[in-house]
């Protein structure tokens, strides 16, 4: 579909009497001038994309907990009811399940660290891994067997970030060794407070385009991180890590040609 | 723009979507300015709808993706403001400076436009429809469907929006004040 073409140009309303005119016409001819004088900058496109698949990636795990939310409920009221509720025999499936999961051997991910330093004292790395045929059930009891896992290992002061969800938290599953959903998330992660305190780490998976980016902070320091490839794939990441206290002022992503692409002012 | 359905491989809904925000991005960013008054809020206001409507964007057919996102668009800002009435009423009872920076800071020291001053003193369904209508070029059924409502509330609305944008003091002196003839 070719969307509709905006309307021409028109000129500015001329000053100075309008009487006789159509005030629908002259209305139109006035907020023409108006809307024109605003000239937009070029369209964010990775950055809407980006916030559309966070978006999309949180509806899918509220309505995955929903749903398994749901089938636990269908399943352990009639259990309880069937077994007079003294001897409860569902609960036991669930360790043999967990087991199962980590009995299961897993072929090596391919792995990249794409930053490391030092925050507040304490060293930190992000690492890609790539499993090529992660477990069944790794990433949920829905989720497909054997299939490619992304996943981003954030360590600070020798803590991994998220380490209380198990060790499949921050992956995800991946079409292959190129997946485009995979690529644009840009997020803040720490050891507390989802990552809004504390030593922080600002972590972006660019696309192909993005050669590095500057993080300027508040105090006027920048940090420069250039984007590392996983080897044998088409995922990238760049980190740089905030200190306690510090605040972000803007992001800036460039390709190879030091061209700047993107300006972001909305990580404060 | 092509629909998800018919895609070929290598391409997906993701650069469909990118394609149609690279086209639309420059309409729909002058569609909210008018509708908010400031540049920041509309680049923000179009980036927020954009990236409500990713999700959905395998169900939205081609030929209603334009009306699909301008409805969506439409609705946010609404939502916007009908949010900002709240902080407005609090105002009173927060400290100064939170209550300065509320109060609009990002319009601070602008030139603004005398039109944008009377579009903000119409109430949000007028203004919308005064956006739709006379910018946007939409046709009344259209832009009833954008906003929930009947083509006779478009047109009421419509009219209302033009007689208090005429008597507007800010508009005194200007071509639309002296305009006089039939509604288009």
């Amino acid at each position: 579909m070719t969307p509709p073409a905006p309307p021409p140009p028109e000129p500015t309303p001329p000053p100075g009497p309008a009487g006789g005119a159509d005030p629908a016409e002259v209305l139109r001819r006035a907020l023409s001038g108006t809307a024109r004088g605003y000239a937009p900058p070029p369209a964010p496109v990775g950055r809407i994309v980006a916030a559309g698949r966070a978006r999309r990636r949180r509806r899918r795990a509220a309505v995955a907990a929903a749903v398994a939310a749901a089938v636990a409920v269908a399943v352990a009221v009639p259990l309880a009811r069937w077994g007079g509720g003294s001897r409860a025999q569902a609960p036991a499936s669930i360790p043999r399940t967990a087991t199962r999961t980590t009995e299961v051997t897993v072929r090596p991910p391919y792995t990249a660290v794409t930053g490391h330093g030092t925050v507040d004292g304490r060293p930190w790395t992000v690492t890609l891994e790539l499993y090529p045929d992660a477990p069944a059930g790794a990433l949920g009891p829905r989720a497909q067997p054997r299939v490619p896992v992304l996943c981003r290992r954030m360590v600070i002061g020798g803590v991994r970030v998220d380490h209380q969800g198990g060790p499949w938290t921050d992956c995800e599953q991946v079409n292959g060794v190129h997946d485009p959903d995979a690529t644009g998330d840009e997020g803040l992660w720490g050891l507390q407070d989802k990552g809004l305190t504390g030593s922080r780490l600002l972590v972006s998976m660019p696309g192909p385009e993005v050669s590095y980016a500057v993080v300027t902070f508040d105090d006027g320091t920048q940090h420069t991180a250039r984007a590392v490839t996983l080897p044998h794939t088409g995922y990238r990441s760049w980190a740089v890590a905030i200190p306690d206290a510090e605040t972000i002022a803007s992001v800036d992503a460039y390709d190879a040609r030091h061209h700047r692409l993107s300006h972001e002012t909305d990580w404060s | 723009m092509q629909h998800p359905d018919t895609l070929t491989a290598g391409e997906g809904p993701a650069a469909d979507f990118s394609g149609f925000v690279a086209a639309r991005w420059h309409a729909l960013a002058r569609t909210a300015y008018l509708l908010t008054g400031d540049f920041h809020e509309a680049e923000d206001l179009v980036q927020t709808t954009l990236a409500r409507v990713y999700p959905h964007w395998h169900r939205v057919r081609p030929e209603t993706a334009e009306h699909y996102v301008r409805r969506a668009l439409v609705n946010t800002c609404r939502s916007r403001h009908r949010k900002r009435r709240v902080v407005h009423l609090l105002l009173p009872f927060l400290p100064e400076a939170l209550g300065a920076e509320q109060g609009g800071g990002s319009r601070a020291g602008e030139d603004r436009d005398v039109l944008l001053d009377a579009l903000a003193d119409l109430p949000d369904r007028q203004r919308a429809v005064v956006v739709l209508r006379y910018w946007d070029d939409l046709p009344l059924d259209e832009v009833a469907q954008a906003l929930g409502c009947s083509v006779g509330t478009v047109k009421s609305q419509a009219s209302r929006a033009l007689a208090k944008l005429r008597g507007h003091p800010a508009l005194a002196g200007h071509p639309l004040a002296a305009a006089h003839g039939g509604h288009g």
